[in-house]
């Protein structure tokens, strides 16, 4: 029983502690303890999640496991390698957090029908969340971006949290106005509006974008959120007119705000033109640049590289730091896990029965696909910079608890019609029997 | 599974593809370009994980890789400020200069010669090791040369008449290469800071990228061209009087103390070099005109460029009205010189005329020691005549021993030399020059040495007495030392 799970996740297990040992030798040149402690940590996590599978969730997806555990091994060794041990460690101990977490939706969730029942509980509570930055006293601003909640010594982003609670709240709230929202009141220029009165919640989440984007000084968060309502918007509705509306609505908000606000048209021009001011504002692109160029194909190996140039690497740069040591080989690969877990989720909807479990599951596939287009494409100059955190790699527990509970999310999703759609195949007598004497 | 879903999957599926194609485009096809800005420090920093090969001087290595339990693999470390300029710096900021700089492929073992090694390092595993370099410099003679200059601004150069190979190429005021390779980041930038602010500009290279005016030195080219002309020999008669009316011209060329060069108000060619006179110079020089001196010159390597890192180009200026001539024909005006050059004029005499291409590096060794390369001697050119350069040498002879160079004087060896006085600006101590070679009648080192004139007021600094009173000492004591190890 899920025994390819299995296999994979041993050869994920021998991966991350190949991966420890060269950092250690290769680039230390000696052998550390939690150099062996943390690949065995991650890997006992991995398998208590996988029994845990094969126990609650039978039937759910074997692949999903292992590349969400490899992603996160190949961060937690890269921030081994960025900031040492303390980080390490430090990482490993979210990644525990995230496991116990996983293993509680696991066995505990209901069916996710419960969830699709409030969903304004759910969109009011996402909402909160994605303000609480702003709050006086327990708000913090980092790097220029208020997107963090601090309560003394522990910091953290809520807007990773807010991704889990709005995914079912836009889920409950799309799948109850499906029909509403699909329904076209005109034509204009060939293109089918739907009424007024309907895009009155799309206007809602766009002002809320901009508002973040304002108050937070980040473009990232905003974008995420605006994007991934229209997408699933389209999804719900099978429109193109809400993609067509949804992108000119981000034109027009994207401008202004570019026009209004001094540190979102600085964040444009850097990305225009990041060798422009090499010591300035574009430093840390360029220096993420170079490392990439540095890596080349195959990359630097792990350890040789000089990805410590990069300020705030092991968080918002780690991408970089692995395309500079693993090349051009390490980062498709590491794309190409996020395509796994993507396509995955999308696979996972196109199978839903209802319309709100559909939405769950693509909402998941959107935010996980939005959060890799927007970070990865943010520090390889191919997007403007945000302050988004790279999921399942970045140093941080935030970002890495909500990644693993979207995933929990999914395997509960993949297997929680099994009870459904599993009759005994041969009913006795007694069951088929119509009158009982 | 519904058509929306299946639209959305494949627009995600370009989507990573295009990441994908970005970071190929960056790591492949604009890698190259990306890795060579000047401003990546990446590519620096990769200097330091090589095991860059050793700069040797007399069979000592001047610079070296030292290996380091730090960020970096290696540290570059060097023995002495005598031979910063020369060999140069490797700085992870502030880039690379000298022989570090021009010897850069062969040093960090990217070179194509050392492709066999680079391979064989690759199956061994382990940091890429660099070849290494002999320079054709005398170790005890560069020190000796560098001590001597002392805090005066100055340089020294000693060439090998014969073969063009650079014995001595001292630069003073000089600096701390360390400080510049370090891996500390705060020294590295105080010290640079330190080295851009110093007015005495310790980071120029005075023996052969600064060029001064070469003064009462550059008397032996309006010699040479007066000997080549046919119109002139050691006995030709010159007028020298107290003053010189520079013909078309409101201005006079006066002599030190102006007083006459002889009695009898005129002199002979020799006479005129051994007294170093200004007068009968001057006059020669517009007798001559223009473009007999440009033409000897350039055979000695003005306004042409040798096969050397790092060396500028001295000048001879053109288009001269006579008085522009006449002070032209004394090493002033617009004429510049390195001391390289100098070192080059007087080798060239020595050598029967012929001036050899300046070499500063004698071997190259493959990591393995190998040798891979070793310096042939090139002619630069057939500057001058034999018989030009014996009656220069001549007139050198009696310089050193009956003239205005007695102060390089050798026992028991004949010493050939010319003095140079350089008037700078008004108020400034002029610059002290002293070109030579020994033994005079088969040389085998010839030298320049030119010290800086300045504000101050140097005791005794007047004509043609500085350059006897302070740059021939050294030229003397530099001689003795390259002439020991012979």
């Amino acid at each position: 029983m899920r025994s390819i799970e299995r296999n994979l996740l041993i050869i994920v297990s021998l991966v991350i502690l190949a991966a420890f040992l060269i950092v250690d030798f290769a680039a230390r040149g000696y052998l550390a303890p939690v150099g062996i402690v943390i690949p065995i940590v991650l890997s006992g996590l991995f398998f208590t999640i996988h029994a845990v599978l094969r126990r609650y969730r039978p039937t759910a997806a074997e692949l999903l496991l292992p590349a969400a555990a490899l992603l996160t091994g190949i961060g937690v060794t890269m921030i081994y390698r960025l900031t040492g041990g303390v980080g390490a460690l430090q990482q490993t101990m979210w990644v525990a957090v995230s496991a116990i977490l996983v293993i509680i939706i696991l066995i505990k969730l209901p069916n996710t029908r419960v969830l699709l029942r409030t969903p304004l509980v759910f969109l009011l509570t996402g909402v909160v969340l994605l303000a609480m930055p702003l709050l006086p006293v327990i708000g913090a601003t980092i790097n220029g971006a208020t997107l963090w909640l601090r309560v003394g010594p522990l910091s953290m982003q809520p807007a990773e949290f807010a991704k889990v609670v709005l995914i079912i709240g836009f889920a409950g709230f799309l799948a109850k106005h499906q029909s509403q929202l699909t329904f076209i009141h005109r034509k204009i220029l060939g293109i089918e509006l739907p009424r007024s009165k309907d895009i009155l919640p799309l206007l809602i989440v766009w002002l809320i974008a901009l508002l973040l984007l304002v108050g937070q000084r980040d473009l990232g968060t905003s974008l995420l959120f605006y994007a991934a309502a229209v997408l699933l918007l389209y999804v719900t509705t099978a429109r193109r007119s809400w993609l067509i509306i949804g992108s000119v609505l981000l034109v027009i908000g994207g401008t202004a705000a570019a026009l209004i606000f001094d540190h979102v048209a600085t964040r444009f021009r850097i990305w225009l033109n990041p060798f422009a001011d090499i010591a300035g504002d574009g430093f840390q692109v360029v220096q993420a640049i170079y490392g990439l160029a540095a890596g080349g194909i195959f990359g630097t190996g792990l350890g040789q590289g000089n990805p410590n140039l990069i300020p705030y690497v092991e968080s918002d740069f780690i991408f970089t730091a692995i395309a500079e040591e693993l090349g051009l080989v390490g980062a498709s690969a590491v794309l190409l896990l996020y395509g796994l877990i993507i396509a995955n989720a999308v696979k996972t909807a196109g199978k839903m029965r209802s319309a709100g479990n559909m939405l769950i599951a693509a909402g998941i596939a959107i935010f996980v696909f939005l959060q890799v287009l927007i970070t990865i494409g943010g520090v390889t100059g191919a997007l403007p910079l945000t302050g988004l955190t790279t999921i399942f790699l970045s140093a941080g527990g935030s970002s890495l608890v909500a990644s693993w509970i979207l995933i929990a999310l999914l395997l509960a999703l993949q297997d929680q019609d099994r009870i459904v759609t599993t009759l005994p195949t041969e009913l006795s007598d007694d069951q088929t029997r119509a009158i009982s004497l | 599974m519904k058509p929306q879903l299946t639209k959305l999957v494949t627009g995600f599926g370009i989507a990573l593809l295009l990441l994908i194609a970005n970071l190929t485009y960056l790591q492949v096809f604009e890698a190259n370009s990306l890795n060579n800005r000047a401003d990546n420090k990446r590519s620096l920093f990769k200097q330091y994980d090589i095991d860059r090969g050793a700069i040797i001087v007399s069979g000592q290595p001047v610079a070296y890789s030292d290996k380091t339990t730090g960020r970096f693999k290696f540290e570059r470390r060097y023995v002495s400020p005598a031979f910063t300029h020369p060999v140069g710096y490797l700085s992870s900021i502030y880039g690379v200069a000298g022989i570090e700089q021009s010897e850069n492929q062969l040093l960090s073992g990217a070179a194509d010669a050392l492709a066999i090694d680079r391979l064989r390092q690759l199956l061994d595993g382990g940091a890429r090791r660099g070849g290494s370099v002999e320079l054709t410099l005398n170790g005890p003679a560069q020190q000796l040369a560098y001590q001597l200059l002392g805090n005066r601004i100055g340089a020294v150069v000693a060439i090998d008449p014969r073969t063009g190979k650079i014995l001595v190429s001292a630069s003073s005021p000089s600096f701390d290469a360390n400080l510049l390779a370090t891996t500390n980041a705060k020294t590295m930038q105080e010290s640079w800071n330190k080295l851009v602010s110093d007015p005495a500009q310790p980071l120029l290279n005075r023996a052969s990228g600064e060029t001064w005016a070469p003064g009462s030195t550059f008397k032996l080219i309006v010699a040479a061209a007066a000997l080549e002309s046919g119109q002139y020999d050691l006995t030709t008669k010159i007028p020298a009087p107290a003053q010189y009316q520079v013909p078309e011209s409101s201005r006079k060329i006066s002599n030190w103390q102006n007083a006459p060069c002889s009695a009898a108000g005129e002199v002979t060619l020799e006479e005129a070099m051994i007294v170093s006179c200004n007068t009968a110079f001057a006059r020669l020089g517009v007798e001559l005109g223009e473009a007999r001196i440009l033409r000897t010159a350039k055979a000695f390597g003005f306004d042409e460029n040798f096969s050397l890192a790092n060396t500028s180009r001295s000048t001879f200026p053109t288009d001269l009205s006579n008085i522009e001539l006449a002070l032209s024909a004394l090493g002033q005006f617009d004429v510049k010189a390195t001391a390289l050059q100098m070192a080059l004029v007087a080798a060239g005499i020595g050598n029967e005329g012929v001036v050899m291409q300046p070499k500063l590096i004698n071997r190259s060794f493959a990591p393995n020691l190998t040798l891979l390369s070793q310096a042939d001697s090139d002619v630069f050119n057939r500057a001058i005549k034999p018989v030009t350069a014996a009656a220069l040498t001549q007139m050198m002879t009696k310089v050193v021993s009956a003239g205005t160079g007695t102060a390089a004087q050798i026992a028991n060896t004949a010493v050939a030399g010319k003095t140079g006085t350089a008037q700078t600006k008004p108020g400034f101590t002029p610059h002290a020059w002293f070109i030579g070679f020994a033994p005079a009648a088969a040389p085998n080192v010839a030298i320049a040495v030119v010290l800086a004139g300045g504000e101050v007021a140097v005791a005794g600094a007047g004509a043609e007495i500085s350059g006897n009173q302070l740059a021939a000492p050294i030229a003397q004591k530099v001689l003795v030392e390259l002439l020991r190890r012979k």
